[in-house]
C-alpha cells in the first residue's frame, strides 16, 4: 500500500513559483508509485487540465484543488482547498473568481465570507488563524491542520502552535509538504523564478528563496521518515484523496439556461411549445404516429440535455 | 503554569545504611525499626526481596528464611541529619527547597533558574549528576503539581521533564498505589477491589473515601486535588555566606587587592542571590603578614546585590585604612536579609544602562584602536547562519531594542566566526554521528535543520543539529554534505 498522496503541489502554472510542468509532476508521482497527486496551483486551477490529460494516460488519479490566499484581519494566509465533488469544484471556482474580481491581475485575495457557502470542499489550513476562522464557519469535519516538514528550523515551533490549536478545536492533522518541483534538479530554476518574482538578484535573495531543496515530490519512504512520529497524519492523505472523488471528466458543456415562464421547467416548456405547434399544423388533430414521433424526439432532447438550445432556436 | 520539581532518593534509610556499610552491598540487607527480634523490616534491598522477604516481616522470621541477612536500624535522627545535609546540597541549585513527609523526597522550586542553566533539563540534569557523583541513587522530575511530580519520580529513574499538566497526569496515574506510604492492610483492601494504580485510586469518589477507608486514604486523595496545591515551604539557610582566598605572594597594593576582592565578591553575591537574599553588611577580614588581623565592617545604605556599589564602598574604606603589613588572606562574610523580588531579578531584567558612560567608553576605545574598532552586528536576511549578520562600524552606541522587551528565549547561541571541524569518522556518515573531544559524548541530537544553497557560487549543504553532551553542554553542529564532515558552529548557554 502506498503511504501517502501529495496534497499540496504547485505546477509552473503557479506563475514564478512552481518549477515543473503539470505533466512532469504527474509522471513523477506515477514513477514513485503514488496512487494520486493533487494539483493545487496558487489562486487558480490553471495546471489542472494538462495534469488531468497526462494522468488519464498513465492511469493515476488527480485530486483537484487550489492554494487559496485568505485575507484574515489584513494579513494573507494560505489554505489548500480540495474539491470533493462537482459541487465542491464549482464552489472552489466561485470563491477564486470572487477573489480575482477584487484584486489586480495575478492576485486573488479571498475573504472568509467568500468561503462560507463552499460545501464539499476540504480545507487544509497552514496557520492557526485560518483554522479558527474556518472552524467557525465549517466546523471540524471538513478542516485539517496541514503540517509541512521541509527541515527548516522555523517549522517546528510553527507546527507546535498549529497542532495545539487543532487539538483545541478537535481538528485532525494531515502531513503534506509544499511541492514546487518534481525533482531536486529543478531547485536552481525555482530559486531563479522566486528571485524574478521578488525583484531580487540571487546573491541578495535572502529569504525570497527557499532555505533548502526539500520542496520536491518525495517518495513515500522519505516522507514516512519525516513523519515517523506521526504516521497517522500521512495516512490521512490517502483518506482525503479517496473522498475527493471529483474528476475533470465529470465536467461537460452546459448550454446556458433560457428564461422560462414562471413555474415551468425547461423540458416541460419545450414539450408544451412542440405540441402547441403540432396542433396548429394539424388543425387541432395531431395524428397518433406524429404524437409518438414527437414524444420520442422530446425524450432524446431530454436525454442529451439540448432543451435549452431548441428553446433558443425555435 | 508555575513549575515545581521533585527530587527523590528512593529508600533513603537503606541508601544511608549501605553508604555506612559499603561491604554489605553484595549481600541481602534489611533496615529494621528495632534491633530486637520483634523489630520489623522497613526497607529491603533487591537481594533480600528475591529471597522472599517482605516489608513488615519480623526480624526473627526473616532470619529464619535467610540466615545471612544483614540488618540494622537507621535512627530517625540519622535520617533527619542526612536529610538536612541533602537540603544544604540542594540549596546550591535553588534557594527554595522543602523536605516533605515522604522519606527521601524533596520539592524544589525550579522557577527563575532555567535561565541560569539553559533550560529545566540542564538544571535537573545538574542535580541528578551531582547526587549521583556522591553515590546517591536519585530521580529528578520537573512537573506542575507537587504530588504528581513525586508520583512520577517514584516510577521514572533519572531526569524527567514533563511538558504539560496532561502528560504529568497521565504518567503519574500509572504509579502503583503501593509506592505511597499507605498501611499494608489498606493496600490489600484496595488490591481486592482491583485498585492498583494511583489513577484507579483517584477515580474513586472522594466523598465516601474517609468513612470507608479512613483518614490516610482520604488525605492521600485530597493531596492530589488540583486546587489543594500548597506553595513550597523553603528550608531556611543556616550558614552565613562567606568566601575567602589566599594572596600569594602576600601583597599590600590596594589596586591589586581590590581586583582580587572583586572576583571573590562576584562569587559571594552569586551565592547570596541564589538564596533569594541580599547583602545587608559585609565583614571584611584581612589576614596580614606579621601583623594583627585587620577588619572592616561595610554596610550599604540598603540591602543590595550590586557588585560595583559594594566594591566602591570597599575601595573607599581601604583607601582610608593604613595596613600594617602585606595581606596574605582575605575573608569576606556577608550578613544577609531576604531580598526584594527586583533585587534577585536575573540578567536581562536589570535596570537601564548609563548611555553617556557607554559613549565615553566607546570614544576611548576608538581613540586607542582606530575609527573602525567599534562595531555592531546588523541582521541580514539570509539562510546561511554566517551570512545572516554583519559587523559594521558605529559611531554612537544605541540601547538595544531588546532591552525594553522580555527576551523570547533564555538561550544564547554563540556562533564561532569559523566553524570548527570535528575529528573525522569512518564512512557511513552522517549516520555515524559526530565525534567530540576526549571525555565528551553526545547524549541527544535534535534536528536536522537543512540549509542548502549558493549553487550559483559554491554549493553549501548543511544539516544542522543541536546536541546535548553528557556534560550538559548544548552544542550547535552541522554535517557538511559535500565535504562529508562534521563541524562545530557554536554553543548555547
Amino acid at each position: 500500500m502506498s503511504a501517502y498522496v501529495p496534497l499540496w503541489v504547485k505546477s509552473n502554472h503557479s506563475f514564478l513559483e512552481g518549477a515543473s510542468f503539470p505533466e512532469e509532476l504527474v509522471e513523477q508521482a506515477h514513477a514513485l508509485g503514488l496512487p494520486a497527486v493533487a494539483i493545487t496551483d496558487r489562486d487558480g486551477v490553471y495546471g489542472l487540465v494538462r495534469a488531468h490529460m497526462r494522468a488519464k494516460e498513465l492511469g493515476i488519479r488527480i485530486v483537484t484543488g487550489a492554494q487559496l490566499t485568505v485575507d484574515i484581519e489584513g494579513s494573507a494566509h494560505h489554505v489548500v482547498a480540495l474539491a470533493k465533488t462537482r459541487r465542491g469544484y464549482a464552489d472552489l471556482c466561485r470563491s477564486l473568481s470572487l477573489g480575482h474580481a477584487r484584486c489586480e491581475k495575478g492576485v486573488a485575495l479571498i475573504t472568509p465570507s467568500d468561503l462560507e457557502q463552499a460545501r464539499d470542499v476540504f480545507f487544509l489550513c497552514t496557520t492557526p488563524a485560518t483554522l479558527r476562522v474556518l472552524h467557525a464557519s465549517h466546523g471540524p469535519s471538513s478542516l485539517f491542520a496541514l503540517c509541512a516538514r521541509h527541515l527548516t528550523d522555523r517549522e517546528k515551533p510553527r507546527e507546535k502552535g498549529l497542532r495545539s490549536v487543532a487539538k483545541e478545536l478537535d481538528v485532525q492533522t494531515v502531513g503534506a509538504n509544499e511541492v514546487l518541483y518534481h525533482d531536486k534538479l529543478r531547485r536552481p530554476l525555482q530559486d531563479i523564478l522566486a528571485c524574478i518574482r521578488g525583484g531580487k538578484v540571487l546573491s541578495e535573495a535572502g529569504h525570497t528563496i527557499c532555505a533548502n531543496a526539500e520542496h520536491d515530490l518525495k517518495p513515500a519512504d522519505e516522507l514516512a521518515r519525516l513523519f515517523a512520529d506521526d504516521p497517522a497524519s500521512l495516512r490521512r492523505t490517502l483518506d482525503i484523496a479517496e473522498q475527493c472523488a471529483f474528476s475533470l471528466d465529470d465536467l461537460r458543456y452546459r448550454y446556458p439556461e433560457e428564461h422560462l415562464p414562471s413555474g415551468r421547467s425547461e423540458q416541460g416548456w419545450l414539450r408544451e411549445l412542440a405540441f402547441q405547434g403540432a396542433r396548429r399544423r394539424y388543425q387541432g388533430k395531431v395524428p397518433a404516429d406524429v404524437r409518438t414521433q414527437l414524444e420520442r424526439e422530446i425524450q432524446i432532447i431530454r436525454k442529451l440535455d439540448y432543451g435549452g438550445y431548441f428553446l433558443t432556436m425555435y | 503554569m508555575k513549575r515545581v520539581s521533585c527530587v527523590l532518593l528512593p529508600m533513603l534509610p537503606l541508601q544511608i545504611l549501605l553508604r555506612e556499610k559499603p561491604h554489605w552491598a553484595d549481600a541481602p540487607v534489611a533496615v529494621v525499626d528495632d534491633e530486637g527480634p520483634n523489630g520489623r523490616i522497613t526497607h529491603l534491598n533487591l537481594l533480600a526481596k528475591k529471597s522472599r522477604l517482605r516489608i513488615g516481616m519480623r526480624q526473627t522470621v526473616a532470619r529464619d528464611l535467610l540466615p545471612n541477612l544483614h540488618t540494622a536500624v537507621v535512627s530517625p535522627e540519622r535520617a533527619s541529619e542526612v536529610s538536612r545535609e541533602l537540603i544544604t546540597s540542594l540549596q546550591t541549585f535553588s534557594p527554595r527547597v522543602e523536605a516533605i513527609a515522604h522519606a527521601g523526597a524533596f520539592h524544589i522550586d525550579p522557577e527563575g533558574l532555567r535561565r541560569l542553566y539553559g533550560g529545566y533539563r540542564n538544571w535537573a540534569m545538574s542535580i541528578h549528576r551531582y547526587l549521583q557523583a556522591r553515590h546517591w541513587r536519585n530521580s529528578v522530575t520537573v512537573g506542575f503539581h507537587r504530588q504528581r511530580a513525586l508520583a512520577v519520580a517514584m516510577t521514572h529513574g533519572g531526569v524527567t521533564i514533563l511538558q504539560s499538566a496532561d502528560e504529568e497526569r497521565e504518567r503519574s496515574n500509572e504509579t502503583p498505589l503501593g509506592e505511597f506510604d499507605l498501611p499494608g492492610e489498606l493496600c490489600e483492601s484496595f488490591g481486592a477491589l482491583g485498585i492498583e494504580t494511583l489513577g484507579d485510586f483517584l477515580a474513586l469518589p472522594p466523598g465516601e473515601l474517609h468513612s470507608r477507608f479512613g483518614a490516610k486514604a482520604s488525605a492521600l486523595h485530597d493531596s492530589f486535588a488540583e486546587g489543594m496545591q500548597l506553595p513550597i515551604q523553603p528550608h531556611a539557610f543556616d550558614e552565613p555566606s562567606r568566601i575567602s582566598f589566599q594572596v600569594d605572594p602576600p601583597d599590600d597594593n590596594q589596586d591589586r587587592l581590590l581586583f582580587a576582592i572583586k572576583g571573590a565578591l562576584h562569587s559571594l553575591l552569586h551565592q547570596v542571590r541564589a538564596r533569594g537574599e541580599a547583602v545587608q553588611s559585609l565583614q571584611l577580614s584581612l589576614h596580614l603578614e606579621r601583623a594583627p588581623l585587620h577588619q572592616e565592617h561595610i554596610e550599604p545604605a540598603s540591602p543590595t546585590l550590586d557588585l560595583m556599589l559594594v566594591l566602591e564602598l570597599i575601595r573607599l574604606r581601604l583607601g582610608e585604612a593604613s595596613l600594617q603589613g602585606a595581606v596574605e588572606e582575605v575573608e569576606i562574610v556577608a550578613n544577609t536579609v531576604r531580598a526584594r523580588a527586583e533585587q534577585v531579578a536575573l540578567p536581562g531584567h536589570q535596570p537601564s544602562r548609563d548611555m553617556s558612560a557607554a559613549h565615553r567608553a566607546l570614544d576611548r576605545i576608538r581613540a586607542a584602536y582606530g575609527e573602525h574598532s567599534v562595531t555592531t552586528a546588523h541582521v541580514r536576511e539570509a539562510h546561511l547562519p554566517e551570512a545572516s549578520f554583519r559587523f559594521e562600524p558605529i559611531q554612537h552606541a544605541r540601547l538595544s531594542d531588546r532591552a525594553s522587551v522580555p527576551p523570547l528565549s533564555s538561550m544564547v547561541r554563540r556562533v564561532y566566526s569559523r566553524p570548527k571541524p570535528l575529528p573525522p569518522r569512518k564512512p557511513k556518515e552522517p549516520e555515524a554521528g559526530p565525534t567530540l573531544a576526549k571525555d565528551h559524548a553526545i547524549e541527544h541530537m535534535y534536528g536536522p535543520y537543512r540549509v542548502s544553497g549558493g549553487w550559483w557560487k559554491r554549493l553549501v549543504e548543511r544539516d544542522y543539529y543541536y546536541a546535548e553532551t553528557d556534560h550538559g553542554d548544548l552544542l550547535w553542529l552541522f554535517y557538511d554534505r559535500p565535504r562529508k564532515r562534521w563541524f562545530l558552529h557554536g554553543v548555547l548557554d
